[in-house]
């Protein structure tokens, strides 16, 4: 295998055009496979290749690996509703808008991002003021502290202004409690008022929680992905571009969007996100809207670097989709990412720790 | 062609290059390494293992054992293992490469079989049926293992039972012994053919080593059986001959806590679990000796066909 | 407030298996496994059908089988089995 050029885009081209598989051979299979695993799209994968009923065409084995992530993905998602039943039962009694994001969301949606999708965390967004008190009720409800050193407390609580991550002590689950969708000291602070103003109550059984809106929706996955150290980025911009292709329907929705960004001041990220999901996904996307979040974006670092390290960092994580410069991408990233959300100092004692205390 | 026939040069010279593809349990394993330990590991323990051919075999997951980084070949030197990108399992020191294989292979097993029931138990076969052995780590559940399969049992697995769920039928694994502590030298004793690998000390279990596993028993790797009989075993020194039945909702309660993958089963995984436990017929054994247990699961094995 | 009063179900999502020595019960909202004594068998609804020899059979669930519970257990034993998930309670 090591002998072999790497193939960067198997993954993401199959998605878009499954009918390629046809012509894979076993070689092709094995690391479509690995890829898509590596990635976490395994079971929207093997939607993609039943959908286009390529799937029987796959090696008996690979169509194994392939099955088996959708079978455990759909019990996944089962779990994540009963959690949800269980976390609008801890905090029905406090009278504060409880906001879902990323995975939550789509399934209490039961949005198509939301299938095969498996996520370890439930994010959600509450008004800073409510913090305590829904501490305090999840608390109760068994849900505790995760990280458990002093240093890492403090940063979540002072530093990132966050309640630190909370796990069920049941089950495992963890819960994200957030109050802005950005850390405070990467400088940029949409107003999270805002965000539940124009957010959207669910009905039926999950009328207790409320989502943000398609343009908040769409806001909030692309500053996620690029505020951050682009881990899952294959897959966050898969759930995206499904996202886009469903509320693009609504012919409004891309003038809203750029609106938006651009009341918000995060026209780059959006425009870098959109960018990835045509390069990636083929999303349909209007050269219009592209050129308008251009003309309020800038970065200080040139346009060809950029475009470089994005290329490498959304890659599948796995050797077959790598080459040389990979690791020096993701060492860029991941320096790039805490730059942005913190400042100088604060970024080096952060590092120094993680360098040399961890 | 199997792993004894391959010259040790050219087994080291496969291991750097394209790996070594090997059966494990339900999956085919390419196997690569550039720690000399792990060629001779292979050569001791897997002897009698086919080698596949990669051009011709679906390859399921590739494994690299090797040091975690450049300094780390030389300065205390270090192994970690690799699947698919993913790293399982924090790097242990060199000496201890082939048992991090060995967990790291069951981990495989254990993190993908998830068409199986995948109980963390022994299981031999006699006659055309299956005897797993479910006890906690430390109960001595390897060490019986391998006192069975010196007794004409054959070996199916010593650590990860795989129950699948079409049909209920044991899938065997075939894989290396392992044994620690106390049960290495035991086990030295159970017969002339035996053979164990190089004891590693200081590991987190204490310390380690391997029992290749009998030739027969890697021949008949793709024979799956029905389970006929469960026993929970508990070994102390000293301690009398005591069995008892165990009805078979006791037993599915107590198994559960051995099922590895009962969380991603979640309802499938019970429904398995049920099926398993109306198949079988359930004893809890407290012993203090071979002599003592081997002929009371002959009895009980008896009395149950 | 008495259990005639609210009335009991089994919950939904719950499979058991009835075995000669007690049954056991595995409620998917919790991901927990249970073991109920044998005597609670009456409140089970009857199995479907006889078990295949050899296959893994097929474990009764809840989701269509609703059944009014006596009121023959103590509200201790009731309240218990409603907070593992085993019972739920109707609202008529």
């Amino acid at each position: 295998m090591t002998a072999l050029r790497a193939q960067p885009m198997l993954l993401t081209t199959t998605l878009c055009h499954p009918e390629r598989a046809r012509r894979f051979d076993k070689g092709d299979w094995e690391r479509l496979v690995w890829q898509s695993r590596a990635a976490e799209l395994m079971a929207q994968l093997q939607r993609v290749l039943a959908d286009a009923d390529i799937l029987q065409k796959a090696p008996l084995a690979a169509r194994r690996h392939l099955d088996l992530a959708s079978t455990i993905a759909e019990r996944h998602a089962f779990a994540v509703r009963s959690e949800l039943r269980g976390l609008q039962r801890a905090l029905q009694a406090l009278d504060v808008p409880v906001l879902l994001l990323k995975g939550a969301a789509y399934t209490a949606l039961s949005h198509r991002a939301a299938a095969g999708r498996i996520f370890n965390d439930i994010d959600i967004l509450v008004p800073k003021s409510a913090l305590r008190d829904v501490e305090q009720r999840l608390n109760w409800d068994g849900w505790f502290s995760l990280h458990t050193t002093v240093y890492d407390e403090r940063y979540y609580r002072e530093w990132m202004h966050e309640i630190p991550p909370l796990e069920h002590k049941n089950r495992g689950t963890v819960l994200d409690v957030h109050h802005t969708i950005l850390p405070p000291t990467s400088g940029i602070r949409p107003d999270p008022g805002d965000l539940f103003a124009a957010s959207i109550r669910l009905g039926g059984e999950w009328a207790f929680f409320h989502v943000l809106a398609p343009t908040d929706m769409v806001i909030h996955s692309a500053c996620h992905l690029f505020f951050g150290e682009f881990h899952k980025g294959l897959r966050d911009l898969y759930d995206l571009h499904q996202l886009l292709s469903d509320f693009s329907v609504d012919t409004a929705f891309w003038t809203a969007l750029v609106k938006r960004a651009r009341s918000l001041d995060l026209a780059l990220p959006v425009l870098d996100a959109l960018t990835q999901c045509v390069r990636l996904y083929e999303t349909g996307v209007p050269a219009a809207v592209t050129a308008n979040l251009a003309l309020s974006s800038s970065s200080p670092w040139p346009g060809w670097m950029r475009a470089w390290l994005f290329e490498q960092v959304l890659r599948p994580p796995h050797a077959s989709a790598h080459d040389r410069s990979t690791r020096l991408a993701h060492w860029l990233i991941f320096v790039r990412s805490h730059w942005l959300r913190m400042p100088l100092p604060l970024l080096a004692y952060h590092l120094s720790h993680k360098l040399f205390v961890e | 062609m199997r792993i004894a026939q391959l010259a040790p040069a050219a087994l080291a010279e496969r291991l750097e290059g394209e790996g070594v593809l090997l059966p494990c349990g339900t999956f085919s394993v390419c196997i690569r390494s550039d720690i000399p330990a792990l060629t001779s590991g292979l050569i001791q323990l897997y002897a009698d293992f086919p080698v596949l051919d990669p051009h011709e075999v679906y390859v399921d997951f590739e494994v690299d054992v090797s040091a975690p980084t450049l300094m780390r070949r030389f300065l205390r030197p270090q192994v970690v293992l690799r699947c698919d990108g993913r790293v399982p399992f924090k790097p242990l020191p060199l000496g201890q490469a082939m048992p991090m294989l060995e967990w790291g292979l069951n981990w495989v097993i254990s993190s993908h079989a998830h068409d199986h029931l995948v109980l963390h138990a022994a299981v031999v076969e006699r006659g055309g049926r299956a005897l797993v052995l479910a006890a906690d780590p430390g109960s001595g559940k390897s060490t019986l293992c391998a006192a069975l399969i010196h007794s004409g049992w054959r070996l199916l697995s010593d650590e990860l039972t795989l129950v699948a769920l079409s049909d209920g039928l044991i899938e065997p694994i075939v894989r290396p012994i392992s044994l620690k502590n106390a049960s290495i030298d035991v086990v030295r004793t159970l017969g002339p053919d035996v053979v164990i690998s190089q004891v590693c000390h200081d590991t987190a279990k204490g310390s380690v080593a391997h029992m290749r596993p009998p030739a027969a028993s890697v021949d008949a790797m793709n024979q799956r059986v029905m389970p006929a009989m469960l026993v929970f075993p508990k070994f102390a020194t000293g301690s009398a001959l005591r069995s008892e039945a165990v009805g078979p909702a006791h037993a599915l309660i107590e198994l559960t806590r051995h099922a590895f993958n009962a969380s991603v089963l979640a309802a499938v995984g019970f429904d398995a679990l049920c099926g398993f436990s109306e198949a079988v017929q359930s004893y809890r054994i407290e012993y203090g000796s071979f002599e003592q247990v081997l002929p009371e699961i002959d009895r009980l094995w008896q009395a149950q066909t | 407030m008495s259990v005639e009063a609210l009335g009991l179900c089994l919950a939904p999502d719950l499979h058991w298996r009835v075995f000669s020595d007690g049954i056991a019960v595995y409620v998917a909202e919790t991901c927990e496994t249970h073991l109920l004594p044998a005597a609670y068998g009456q409140f089970m609804p009857a199995a479907q059908g006889p078990t295949k020899a050899g296959r893994v059979s097929t474990v009764e669930q809840t989701t269509d089988a609703w059944v009014a519970i006596p009121t023959a257990l103590s509200d201790e034993a009731v309240q218990q089995l409603v907070a593992l998930g085993i019972f739920s309670r109707v609202d008529h």
